[in-house]
């Protein structure tokens, strides 16, 4: 039994390696341009449009509504990098159903992947909105003797939301495998509907997580600005 | 594991998903959202500006109509006043009219009246006379001249006081006394009237004159210095005629055809 996709080689070469995560990673991307491409390809423009365009744009307006709620900004730049998140995980996890085949989401590199993504898109924005300065402040306060502390929390954060997202789906996937292998009616069956859920729920907390991280990094320097501004 | 190629490959890959995503998705999704929001923001700020518009042209009109309604009633009022001036005007100028064609035609009848009068004086002059001519002829043997002269005569002696003085003073003052008639007057009576004349300014025969002239009216007239004393049919007629006048304008009135019924 493979506990992660990145043990199943298709194809090796040196240090060179086409294993199931690379492989169905550029599937779930394949499925996903389509499908964006199917989404996009009627959107009009004038204030009539189709039934499914408007499901579209609510769903993204919610989406939007729920961004700048936590990040009291304008969300369309936060919104490829967090929605991208999501669809990427949710639609990994959601081909679990599919005979075969392996999530990406269950290979600690992936998961990997995605958090050192976050990890460096939260100083990304934050600087990106208060500044390289402003940015840096933060980790100082409320004193320079937190700053080794920021930096763990950052570090450790980083890594839970790796592991958290691997640890599920790897081991949902593993027990749905071992279920089949002792039990090959019916339970499989429910436990895959429930791992259905459990990925949508994690794909769900890994894209939000991701926004609570990005608006802690630029928050912190907006509650400092209120102060200032309070006192002068 | 943990695959560091496939860590890798996997951060490549959600950079390179990322990009298209963006490009693919939500950059095409978020686009088509805020060029149809900006496009309904447009029509709606389309609609604020037009409804505006509407408003002020509405204002606008109304307060054309209320000038329009204004310069109505002036106008109204001003062709009624001019209608009522021109009225009164044109009732005035058809009040002259009569008025013009009324003296007209009043001066018409006073002319016509007088012709008349004139004619009838003529006429019955003639007549009187003929009448009186042939009357005196028949019954009295007498010739109507004679009378005539006869009457110039007894004019002549019965004078009052005052006339006979004045009569007297311009006589004597007079170089000659001329004495007129349509006839030839008798000589009897040519020699009553000189002595009568010859008493009154101690005047000569010969300074008396008598003429005939077709000219003058039936009668005698005296001249001399610009008195005259006559007695002709016309101013017996004259009297006659004052009658005449006095019975008309009476049956004019009173009548159903009279003068004052006529338009």
């Amino acid at each position: 039994m493979k506990v992660t996709p990145d043990n199943i080689i298709y194809w090796q070469k040196g240090f060179f390696v086409l294993n199931a995560t690379i492989v169905f990673t550029w599937i779930v991307m394949g499925l996903l341009l389509l499908v964006s491409w199917l989404a996009t390809r009627t959107l009009r423009t004038d204030p009539r449009i189709s039934y499914w365009q408007n499901f579209l744009e609510s769903i993204f307006q919610y989406i939007r509504n729920q961004i700048r709620e936590v990040l009291r900004d304008e969300p369309s730049r936060y919104l490829p990098f967090l929605g991208t998140l999501f669809l990427f995980i949710s639609l990994s996890n959601f081909l679990t159903f599919v005979p075969g085949y392996q999530p990406p989401t269950g290979s600690l590199s992936t998961t990997g992947a995605l958090a050192v993504c976050v990890f460096f898109a939260v100083p990304l924005y934050g600087i990106m909105r208060k500044g390289v300065p402003g940015y840096l402040k933060h980790y100082f306060q409320p004193t320079w003797f937190m700053f080794p502390f920021h930096v763990i929390s950052e570090i450790s954060r980083t890594l839970a939301l790796a592991i958290r997202l691997f640890g599920n789906i790897m081991s949902g996937t593993l027990i749905a495998a071992i279920l089949i292998s002792v039990v090959p009616l019916f339970l499989p069956v429910v436990m895959q509907a429930f791992g259905l859920l459990i990925g949508q729920i994690h794909a769900y907390i890994f894209a939000v997580l991701a926004l609570v991280y990005i608006a802690s990094g630029s928050r912190t320097e907006g509650k400092q600005e209120r102060r200032e501004g309070d006192e002068g | 594991m943990f695959d560091w190629f496939t860590f890798a490959v996997e951060i490549i890959n959600f950079l390179i998903l990322l990009f298209l995503l963006k490009h693919f998705l939500f950059g095409r999704i978020l686009g088509a959202m805020d060029e149809r929001r900006k496009k309904i923001q447009t029509k709606w700020d389309d609609a604020d500006r037009a409804r505006s518009d509407a408003q002020e042209e509405k204002e606008r009109l109304r307060e054309q109509r209320e000038l329009l309604e204004q310069k109505k009633s002036e106008i109204m009022r001003r062709a009624e006043e001019e209608a009522r001036e021109k009225k009164e005007r044109l009732v005035e100028e058809s009040r002259a009219e009569v008025r013009r064609r009324q003296e007209g035609w009043e001066r018409a009848l006073a002319e016509g009246k007088r012709a008349f009068l004139d004619d009838l004086r003529r006429r019955l002059s003639e007549e009187v006379f003929a009448v009186c001519a042939k009357v005196l002829d028949d019954l009295g043997n007498e010739r109507i001249e004679t009378r005539i002269a006869e009457k110039f005569l007894v004019s002549l002696k019965e004078m009052n006081d005052d006339a006979r003085e004045e009569f007297a003073e311009k006589v004597r003052n007079a170089g000659r006394v001329k004495i007129y008639s349509r006839f030839a007057l008798p000589a009897e009576f040519k020699k009553k009237i000189g002595e009568e004349i010859a008493s009154r300014g101690n005047k000569k025969d010969s300074e008396i004159s008598f003429d005939v002239s077709a000219e003058n009216a039936y009668g005698v007239v005296l001249t001399c210095e610009g008195y005259q004393l006559d007695w002709t049919l016309k101013g017996y007629l004259d009297s006659l005629e004052g009658e005449l006048e006095t019975q008309l304008a009476r049956q004019a009135h009173s009548g159903p055809n009279g003068r004052g019924s006529e338009k």
